[in-house]
Parts: C-alpha cells; structure tokens; sequence
C-alpha cells in the first residue's frame, strides 16, 4: 500500500506549481519556471532556496553563451514526497 | 500528520488537484508536437515497425529500413534539442508505470514483430494488413497530441484558456 502524506512545505501554492511543473520533466530552466509562475526572481529563488533545503529539488547551473543557466529538477526525494502529496489531496477530496 | 491534513478542507485540497492539473497541462502544452511534426514521425515509426509487411507489397529496398531508423531518432534528437533551447528537458527514459509498461510492450513487440508481420500478411489480409498499420499510426497521433509527457491531464484543465 502507499505511503499517503501531507506535506506543508510542498503545500505552499508557489512550491506545489514548481513540483507540479517539474514532476514529469528531467529539467526545466528557472527562467521558464519564473515565466510560468509570474513570480520575480528573489521570490522564486526563496521558494527553490526551501525545496532544494529539503532535499527535494536540485539545481544544475551551467555556463551557456557567457551567461549562467540554472536548470531545475526534482530529486527522487521531491518526487516520492511530491506524489505522497497528491495522493493525500485525493484523499481528502475523497 | 493527521492533523495537518484535517486542516486542510476539501474546498482547498480541490483548489490545489486544480492547481496541478493545470502545470501538467502548460509543460504538456510546452512538450507537444505541431500536428504536422507528429503525423511525420508516426508514419515514418508506423513504417518502421511494420517495415517487412509494407515492403512486401510495395517491393521497397531494404536500405530503406536503417534510413528510416535513423530519420526518427535523428528527428527525436533534434526535438530534444529544440525543447532544450526553450527551457526543458524532456526524460528519455521509462520513469513511471506507463512509460515501463509501454516500454514492455515496444520490447514484446520487438521481439514478435516477425510473427506478428507474417500473420498480418497471411492470415488477416487484407484487412489487418492494412488496418493494423493504419491504426498504429493513428495511434501513434493521438498518444503524441495527448500524452506528450506520458502523463494523464484531465480534460478540464486541457480546454481551460491560458
């Protein structure tokens, strides 16, 4: 049987859309996320700076055309705890 | 844990499976082909996989099958390449239960495709030997406009406006 778990730091609307994003992806690029939220950089980094505390994101920053890239994926962690989160809103919506 | 969750009602548990529903609806929306894109590479797959029954009836040169081999996933390439220009990077392998499942049943496939070609050829003509590839490329159509990512969105959310 699975695990069903709440989980409030991935409750938060921002940090669910960013998993929410990610969850079927190898990588996305922060600006494209930052794009898809409609949220400034320092509020996104603050949102990535919890998640990737938790273990559940990783960042990738890599150098393309003289400028750094950060490219966002979710870690096998993230994902576990990402999907035990959708299971438990299924729950409660019964 | 148990309290946590009884905080949450279920109007906003709703609100946050609506949330979802519509991220996975944008990165599908991202990933998805243009009709035309994937029309090419479901016939040029279609052809492909049932190679040895088509050339049977239409007599085409062998060289042809390494070509179309490398035409779909050079092109598979190349459309990796564009995604990644764009800002994502799809998976490229089996990940979650359908993708492992759909990779079975290609492995099956592949391993039958023989068998299954030469009973098409001889045992359903005309019908399955043309139906069978007609429906594998429809197929192909579909799950490529429906499930670019392997992930289910609900209708809902794939007709809301942006």
């Amino acid at each position: 049987m699975k695990k069903v778990k709440f989980d409030t730091l991935i409750h938060a609307p921002n940090r669910l859309m960013i998993c929410a994003l990610l969850e079927p992806l190898a990588e996305m690029e922060f600006a494209l996320v930052k794009k898809h939220l409609a949220v400034s950089d320092s509020v996104l980094s603050k949102h990535i700076k919890a998640l990737s505390d938790a273990d559940y994101l990783f960042l990738n920053k890599v150098a393309r055309d003289g400028r750094q890239h950060t490219w966002l994926s979710l870690t096998t962690k993230g994902l576990d705890a990402y999907n035990a989160h959708v299971r438990a809103l299924k729950e409660i919506v019964g | 844990m148990v309290n946590e969750t009884q905080k949450v009602d279920i109007q906003k548990a709703r609100l946050a499976l609506k949330v979802i529903e519509q991220q996975k609806r944008k990165t599908s929306d991202l990933a998805r082909m243009p009709i035309w894109l994937n029309l090419i590479f479901s016939l040029v797959a279609t052809w492909f996989i049932y190679f040895d029954l088509i050339g049977r009836m239409f007599k085409v040169d062998d060289i042809l099958e390494p070509i179309l081999f490398l035409t779909f996933f050079g092109g598979w390439g190349l459309w990796y390449l564009y995604l990644k220009t764009k800002g994502i990077k799809i998976q490229m392998f089996p990940n979650n239960k359908v993708t492992y499942l759909a990779a079975f049943i290609g492995l099956c496939f592949g391993v039958f495709s023989d068998e299954i070609q030469l009973f098409l050829y001889n045992v359903t003509y005309p019908l399955g030997f043309y139906g069978v590839p007609l429906l594998t490329v429809v197929l192909l159509i579909y799950a490529g406009h429906r499930f670019p990512l392997s992930q289910v969105v609900s209708n809902e959310a794939e007709h809301e406006e942006s």
